[in-house]
């Protein structure tokens, strides 16, 4: 029964559709359909009708009906083969429009026949367009009025009145069929649109599913593997990934079992709604794992991959499990080696220790004699002795030795393995040792080598460091002397004087760290006024019978633990009488008459603020604060500041400070 | 330190000399081949290796042994180190190579066809001095046979 009905729905889809079922599109089967139940039902009537009119012996009737339906019949064939959809549809709003136009004006028309007309605005609209179907149906409007209103030879069948009213629902039916397409129109082109646009959406989440370089899929409940997955997933987890298989069945053999039913135990807590979700990452088993996969040529390759799972929560239900794939195996890779360098590096640096320890000159030493120790042993390898325990025992005995020597140097490393070598030459040779462990032997041997010649690079190392620590301490001593220098060097030239700076009694080692920044300024301090007030011109000093180079002179000198420091100059000495001069000039002294100052109270006043022989002021002398400054930064750290000089034959200044701290 | 790249090679030529010479050569001593060693051989086949270590092995055949050897193999005695020489020795030690990567398929190794060089005393060096090259003498009852290996981390940084 179930069979017969469907045959018959087969056959009737296959006459309605011109066999063509669900092959077109849906805007052209609704056409297809249309044509062929208007054909289908237009001929069945006209043959009816037709038959009618032959038995009421209206020939010219019948004749009109029957050709139209055969005419009708014919688009029918024409679909099935040729699959012309439109011009069959023009076709048949032709004929259509033809055959009620004549009705509309023969004589043996009937009532009934002119109710036929409101099919045409139907199959128009629907089998052309709304724009067409709308002007063939107003056109034949327009006609039915002009036929009834003009006179001609026809015969109006109807009444006016049944007329208007035939118009008027003729109208309605127009108008429901335009607004029926319309909003059809309407509807699909909107659903075009969204299927464009999901079409696009879908192209971009391919693209991304085909590009991503990270394995991406979904899980069911069953933990099956959903449809959709990325390309990535099958180069990471196998070729062999097709979708809807089991996501553990595809790990199997991959990864160990362990592995394996810990991931199966793991995903099974997903669809455990107790388990706190923000923890299940951090119990996952396959955070890190390795995996072997098949690549194309099927070799077997190893990869660490980092699986990450996020459950997939739709409202109101649990949904599957979000599963990403990343191939961490560079990664790995780079983390060995840095391992491994870190280990070396650290190798290394425990050597260092231990060779920094030693006294370089007694490790050179023994590095030689290692050396000619481990080149013994090998030419008693290349020996043609085929006594194998008597050579073993004379390596023993330099291994041995070298051995001792190491470990007397504290060279834990070397002698640790020295010493692993020497029980194996003995296990060897009480066994009576085979060519294997002869290379075992020759090949420890060369390691040991190769870390006596690390040793050696390092030493070496040490050495160099050594050398330039020794150089740059040098020169770190000379900078408060080089500064000087250079100092002087500047200003002498700017004021035509020659000046030489004499520190052979400068012993910086006198000065602790924390006084030399206080020595440095007095000294800068003192060449300042040297260079303003002491040293005279070459002219004059030759004229005055000394060489016409001036000279400073720096001492440092520690007595019972404080230090001494002496600056002179051989310049002309504090001139008495210009002090004087300008000590009439000091607010402070009016009261007191220069005239009437000693000596003695005068050189004070040199260390008086604001006090300056100078005439103008510049960077070498003449802010009168130079000297003060010297005597209270003296003052300030203990110190004591005295003064020595003798006119024309040069100043001196002696500064004590006691030991720091 | 790991005689592993080394053993099988030894393995190797111990069981292809036995299959085609019926001899079996005594292992010596191994000892790290310096240049000023006397160098006794005259024909040597290079075999390059690649992958996880890299250099060389070489088998060096004195004059005496190359030609019997050959002369074995050949069916006509050899009196001079001719083509026939090269060619059997280069075959011989492709096959000596070939067994022994068998025993080191768990490694990733690439090995090159033999090279063949001819000459009195020619010294084997690989990689200037970096990579040292630990020689093992076999004696077989048609001379000497020398094999030499330099590879790069026969000597292990631990």
């Amino acid at each position: 029964m179930k069979r017969i009905f469907l045959a018959i729905r087969h056959f009737v889809l296959n006459v309605i559709t011109s066999g063509t079922f669900e092959a077109l599109d849906l805007e052209k089967r609704r056409r297809v359909i249309l044509v062929n139940l208007l054909i289908m039902t237009g001929s069945l009537a006209l043959l009816i009708f037709g038959t009618r009119a032959l038995q009421a012996d209206n020939i010219i009737l019948a004749i009109v009906e029957y050709a139209t339906a055969v005419l009708f019949m014919v688009p029918m064939l024409v679909l099935r083969v040729k699959k012309w959809i439109m011009p069959v549809s023009i076709f048949i709003v032709l004929v259509e429009s033809l055959l009620f136009g004549s009705f509309m004006v023969m004589k043996s028309s009937s009532m009934g026949q002119i109710l036929w007309i409101y099919v045409l605005p139907i199959s128009s609209v629907f089998l052309l367009n709304l724009r067409w179907g709308s002007l063939i149906s107003l056109a034949f409007f327009v006609y039915t009025i002009l036929v009834f209103a003009l006179p001609g030879p026809w015969v109006r069948i109807i009444e006016k009145e049944i007329m208007f009213r035939f118009l008027g629902s003729y109208l309605l039916v127009y108008f429901f069929a335009a607004f029926y397409e319309g909003v059809r129109n309407s509807t699909n082109k909107r659903l075009m649109a969204a299927t464009a646009q999901l079409a696009a959406a879908k192209k971009q989440t391919d693209d991304i599913m085909a590009n991503v370089n990270e394995g991406i899929l979904l899980l069911d409940g069953d933990f099956k593997v959903g449809s959709e997955f990325s390309r990535a997933s099958k180069k990471l987890i196998g070729t062999n990934l097709s979708g809807g298989e089991s996501f553990l069945e595809l790990l199997k053999g991959r990864i160990g079992d362990n592995d394996l039913k810990a991931t199966a135990d793991y995903l099974g807590l997903f669809h455990d709604s107790n388990v706190n979700r923000d923890l299940l990452p951090d119990i996952n088993p396959l955070d890190r794992v390795e995996i072997s996969s098949t690549d194309g040529s099927g070799s077997v390759a190893n990869r660490n991959l980092v699986f990450e799972f996020t459950p997939i929560d739709r409202e109101n239900q649990t949904g599957g499990i979000l599963v990403t794939a990343r191939d961490i195996t560079e990664e790995v890779r780079l983390e060995q080696q840095l391992l491994t360098q870190r280990q070396k590096a650290q190798k290394e640096m425990e050597t260092l220790f231990q060779i920094i320890r030693v006294d370089p000159e007694m490790l050179t030493e023994f590095l030689e004699d290692s050396d000619a120790e481990l080149d013994f042993v090998n030419q008693l390898m290349k020996s043609e002795d085929e006594n194998y325990v008597r050579v073993l025992r004379q390596i023993f005995q330099s291994i041995h030795s070298v051995k001792g020597n190491a470990l007397l140097l504290g060279l834990d490393r070397l002698g640790n393995k020295l010493h692993i070598l020497e029980e194996g030459i003995k296990q060897s040779s009480e066994r009576g040792p085979a060519w294997k462990d002869l290379l075992d032997m020759t090949l420890a041997v060369g390691e040991i080598k190769k870390e006596m010649e690390n040793i050696r690079q390092l030493l070496d190392q040490v050495n160099r460091f050594q050398q330039r620590m020794q150089e740059a301490q040098f020169q770190k001593k000379d900078l408060l002397v080089y500064a000087l220098e250079r100092w002087i060097t500047r200003f002498s030239s700017d004021a035509g004087l020659q000046v030489q700076l004499d520190t052979t009694r400068f012993q910086p080692h006198h000065i602790q760290k924390d006084q030399r920044k206080l020595i440095k300024d007095i000294c800068v301090q003192m060449t300042r006024n040297s260079l303003a007030h002491g040293i005279e011109t070459p002219d004059e000093r030759t004229a005055g019978g000394k060489p016409p180079t001036g000279t400073l002179t720096l001492e440092t000198r520690v007595v019972d633990g404080s230090l001494e420091i002496r600056f002179a100059d051989d310049g002309r000495g504090l001139n008495i009488n210009r002090i004087r001069e300008k000590a009439m000039q000091l607010p402070e002294l009016k009261s007191k008459d220069p005239a009437t100052l000693s000596a003695g109270e005068l050189v004070r006043l040199i260390f008086h603020p604001g006090f300056s022989t100078a005439g103008k002021e510049d960077t070498t002398a003449g802010r009168g604060m130079g000297m003060s400054y010297v005597k209270s930064a003296v003052e300030r750290n203990g110190g004591t500041l005295s003064l020595k000089t003798k006119p024309g034959r040069f100043t001196e200044f002696l500064i004590k400070l006691p030991a720091a701290g | 330190m790991d005689a592993k790249y080394i053993t099988p090679f030894i393995d190797a030529a111990e069981s292809v000399f036995n299959e085609f010479f019926q001899i079996k050569p005594e292992i010596r001593k191994p000892y790290w081949v310096e240049a000023s060693d006397i160098k006794e051989w005259e024909v040597s086949a290079i075999i390059g290796i690649a992958g996880e270590t890299r250099g060389c092995v070489v088998l060096s055949f004195s004059k005496m042994a190359a030609e019997k050897l050959t002369s074995i193999l050949v069916g006509r005695p050899i009196t001079a180190l001719d083509d026939d020489v090269v060619d059997t020795i280069g075959e011989v030690v492709n096959i000596i190579a070939g067994n022994a990567k068998k025993g080191m398929e768990q490694y990733k190794l690439m090995i090159s066809l033999p090279s063949v060089v001819r000459g009195r005393e020619h010294n084997i060096t690989f990689g200037g001095k970096a990579i040292p090259v630990i020689g093992i003498p076999m004696d077989t009852p048609h001379g000497m046979v020398h094999l030499s290996v330099g590879l790069e981390n026969i000597i292990t940084q631990d």
